[in-house]
């Protein structure tokens, strides 16, 4: 706990080094009075570089707050030993346009050498400074990629929209604003966790891998819930033999329809769509499909009329299958969006 | 169709209640990036959360009121404060720190010692995984000692809030996992 205190005299040290010389204006954008700042670089800056600094990564640049975070030992002796000037004047000696954005300036291996020049000073080594023959500073603009940032795109992609900009034009009351809101949000992560199912396991994200995790709970729980706690509606059961899987009831269907929807597409009716469509076609397949769709619409007496709706649809296209697989998937794929807006509800059904 | 019946379905069981989800994280993890990316689905460029921000945002018929306070030394303290009636917490982790690991791990076993926070389900990100060098969700659960967390449920998702990837994921399981054992 004594580590969320600041040493005083840390603090009142790092306010005294900020009110000399050029320390007094923030090295990127000259702010009056920084109160942020980069120990790396040994250098103080103002609240919005820092936010800036802080998107470099750590790797390049660490940011502290000179009254709100402790400082350890060697980095209060880097701001001692280094300050805005030194490294302005470094910049200034090596060709480095000050004016760059922070994510050219300080990502080179000129700024790489002033990391390591300070840390030279503060440990009393003497700095031999490298050749860089491949690197000319003349030739960084705003745009221009570093040999340092490997990815292209993620460079461009850190920057993002002012947090201010995009509060004024969010009405956050308005209630048709947050619906709509809600619904783009929803398709938006909807799509980029399919992006996400596309990726290979084996790689990390940085190299076009899948986002995973894992916990004490499984990540997919209602999937494995469904299979665990209604044993007669697995997913094996359904393929091995779905008219008496289906028959088993109404409540256990219902409550695991829309779970296990998406594997059911995956596993069952994907491939017999194909296999309509490569010709292949099983009479025995047809007519489960058909009944299917009639076991639905017997069940929907239950009242709803929104469920009634569902399996006329339902219904309708498994007839014309046969002639139209191409079109029956999508419609598929529309019911099951539909369902998933509906997920919490149909858990209520199991309560009725 | 769906807002109709969830409508419905909502004034008959109140199933509406608001949710309160703490963010929290060492400094520059992530956290202010993770709420708006949340909230409006962009990427904002931040500055340095000093006190917190509260955004509130509707997913899979729950309402969340997500809070993201600051990560800065001292004002770690008053995390605290905002404990009581937590359903979760999302712990951002900025998986290329390799230095500050275990300050994180320190702070994330401290505050889930606290009283309040005992029913709070636990969602850690290992963050910024679009940076080379990122360590994986696996290794940052190891970084974090997470297999020692007993009675609760908690998972770990390698995530980018530029990219906008693994939130999804996460929030997910989230709202299963509060739904499961708190609603």
């Amino acid at each position: 706990m004594s580590d969320w205190k600041v040493d005083p005299d840390t603090r009142r040290r790092l306010l005294q080094l900020q009110k000399i010389g050029a320390n007094k204006k923030c090295i990127d954008c000259g702010a009056p009075n920084p109160q942020w700042a980069t120990p790396k670089f040994g250098a103080f800056i103002c609240l919005e570089c820092a936010g800036i600094h802080r998107g470099l990564g750590v790797h390049i640049s660490f940011v502290r707050s000179i009254t709100m975070d402790q400082f350890k030992p060697e980095e209060l002796l880097r701001m001692e030993k280094g300050g805005n000037e030194p490294l302005t004047e470094w910049f200034k000696s090596h060709n480095i346009d000050l004016s760059l954005p922070q994510k050219v300036k300080y990502d080179n291996p000129v700024a790489e050498d002033y990391k390591e020049k300070l840390t030279c000073l503060c440990e009393d080594r003497v700095f031999e400074e490298r050749e860089h023959l491949d690197f000319d500073a003349s030739k960084l603009s705003a745009t221009s990629q570093t040999p340092a940032s490997a990815t292209p795109g993620v460079a461009q992609s850190r920057e993002g929209t002012p947090l201010e900009n995009r509060r004024s034009a969010t009405p956050a009351n308005s209630s048709n604003g947050a619906n709509f809101q809600k619904e783009k949000n929803e398709a938006y992560f909807a799509e980029l966790g399919k992006k996400n199912q596309s990726r290979p396991d084996h790689l990390p994200p940085s190299q076009g891998g899948k986002y995973q995790g894992f916990g004490s709970t499984p990540a997919k729980p209602p999937q494995e819930r469904s299979a665990g706690s209604s044993n007669t509606l697995s997913l094996e059961n359904f393929q091995a033999d779905p008219l008496g899987t289906l028959s088993r009831g109404w409540g256990l269907f219902s409550s695991a329809v829309t779970k296990s929807f998406e594997d059911v597409n995956e596993t069952v009716i994907k491939p017999h769509v194909q296999q309509w469509q490569s010709g292949e076609l099983s009479e025995e397949t047809k007519r489960a499909a058909a009944q299917f769709g009639q076991k639905f619409q017997e069940t929907s007496s239950y009242g709803f009329q929104a469920f009634s709706n569902f399996t006329k649809n339902f219904n309708g296209n498994a007839e014309d299958s046969s002639t139209a697989g191409n079109t029956t998937h999508t419609e598929y794929q529309k019911i099951d969006n539909n369902d998933k807006k509906n997920e919490q509800d149909e858990d209520k059904w199991d309560d009725f | 169709m769906g807002n109709i019946f969830s409508s419905m379905f909502d004034k008959l069981w109140g199933s509406n209640k608001e949710l309160r989800i703490l963010i929290l994280g060492l400094d520059g993890a992530g956290k202010t990036t993770i709420l708006y990316r949340l909230q409006i689905g962009e990427v904002v460029t931040t500055k340095p959360t000093i006190g917190f921000n509260v955004e509130t945002l509707s997913y899979k018929n729950l309402k969340l009121n997500v809070w993201d306070l600051g990560g800065q030394t001292s004002i770690r303290p008053y995390w605290r404060c905002y404990y009581a009636d937590t359903a979760a917490v999302i712990f951002v982790v900025d998986s290329t720190d390799k230095d500050r690991m275990s300050t994180a791990s320190k702070e994330l076993h401290l505050m889930l010692q606290e009283e309040e926070l005992q029913d709070a389900a636990l969602l850690v990100f290992a963050n910024k995984q679009d940076q080379p060098g990122a360590l994986s969700a696996s290794e940052v659960s190891k970084e974090l000692n997470l297999v020692e967390l007993k009675d609760r449920s908690w998972s770990i998702v390698a995530s980018s809030a530029i990219k906008g990837e693994g939130i999804t994921e996460g929030l997910d399981w989230l709202v299963d996992v509060i739904k499961e054992e708190q609603l």
